[in-house]
């Protein structure tokens, strides 16, 4: 009989086990914290996300950032995953792709951005790069952005 | 009868961590594959019915275009890669409206309806553009990434979605698919 109860309780503790796992592993993902157990590869569709910023937020980006970054950007260098774009170095402009960036990344969350300040008083530079598709994301979104 | 318990136990014990192995595999496999592409909906499923108005201002519902295939594209001006997709759906539409092809772009925009016409203008759309809200995305499951479009069928029904932007050829593709279906 003490047979049958252990082996009940293990069962009853192996299937809540079942039950669990995929929500573990669903928030895993969703906080972005490294799965212990599973590497889990999660890749954002190439889109614009409609919950990561508020109508507020969104005017700041698009109407107001984007504008001023573009009309800051001194240069553009072609990657062969993307783009990098170089501003002046000062505190203002640094603030400005900075909160551009922290932005962006919330709506578009497959870019890899970099934001670089160079050696010897050089130039601010903001990396967009990706995975495959990314830089023709890029291209057929921000020609704006990349026109020299 | 106590065996036949302890049997049906030891079965349970032994099938448990194989259940479990196989559910976890099910999800980690619709995770990695998270880059949705045009996704083929079966059985396919009525598209909701909606009323919405026009930048005329004239009331539009989805029942009107029953008897035609319909591409249904929620997007938003502020929303770059629709940008390119509109460019693309103008084309569509002129090529494939003698082929019963009807464009329909719901605009998920938050503020003026003027910057949705402004924008119409300035792109030279082609498409009817409906002011859409969140109660018709939430009925399309949410519409949280744009563009996103539906491929619907001339009976009403969803054929294939499609979120986020591919390749025009991919989109193209995706057109032919539902006029193809249509004459099946």
């Amino acid at each position: 009989m003490n047979v049958l109860i252990t082996a009940a309780a293990i069962a009853v503790m192996e299937l809540a086990a079942c039950a669990c796992t995929p929500f573990a592993l669903l928030e895993s993902v969703g906080a972005q914290q490294q799965p212990s157990a599973v590497q889990v590869k999660r890749e954002s569709p190439f889109a614009c996300d409609t919950k990561a910023l508020t109508a507020q937020q969104r005017k700041r980006h698009f109407e107001e950032l984007g504008p001023t970054l573009r009309s800051l950007r001194r240069s553009v260098r072609e990657l062969a995953d993307g783009y990098e774009f170089e501003f002046p170095a000062d505190e203002k402009t640094f603030q400005l792709v900075t909160e551009w960036a922290i932005q962006e990344r919330l709506c578009c969350p497959f870019f890899d951005i970099n934001v670089r300040l160079e050696c010897e008083g050089g130039p601010l530079w903001l990396r967009l790069t990706g995975r495959e598709g990314t830089k023709d994301f890029i291209k057929a979104k921000g020609t704006d952005w990349i026109k020299q | 009868m106590n065996r036949r318990i302890l049997r049906v136990v030891s079965a349970a014990i032994t099938l448990a961590p194989v259940i479990n192995l196989a559910w976890s595999s099910i999800r980690i496999v619709g995770m990695t594959s998270a880059v949705p592409n045009t996704v083929v909906s079966r059985p396919l499923k009525t598209a909701p019915d909606f009323e919405l108005q026009t930048l005329a201002g004239r009331v539009v519902r989805l029942s009107d275009f029953r008897g035609q295939a319909l591409v249904l594209n929620f997007w938003a001006t502020w929303c770059t890669p629709c940008r390119v997709e509109t460019r693309w759906l103008s084309d569509f539409s002129a090529r494939y409206k003698d082929k019963g092809l009807e464009v329909v772009g719901i605009s998920l925009d938050d503020g003026n309806p003027q910057v949705v016409a402004d924008f119409a203008r300035e792109m030279k759309v082609n498409y009817l553009v409906l002011l859409g809200n969140q109660q018709v995305g939430d009925a399309y499951g949410g519409t949280r990434f744009l563009p996103q479009t539906f491929f619907i069928t001339p009976e009403g029904k969803i054929s294939a979605t499609s979120v986020g932007i591919k390749t025009k050829d991919d989109f193209e593709n995706s057109i032919r698919q539902l006029l193809k279906s249509e004459h099946q």
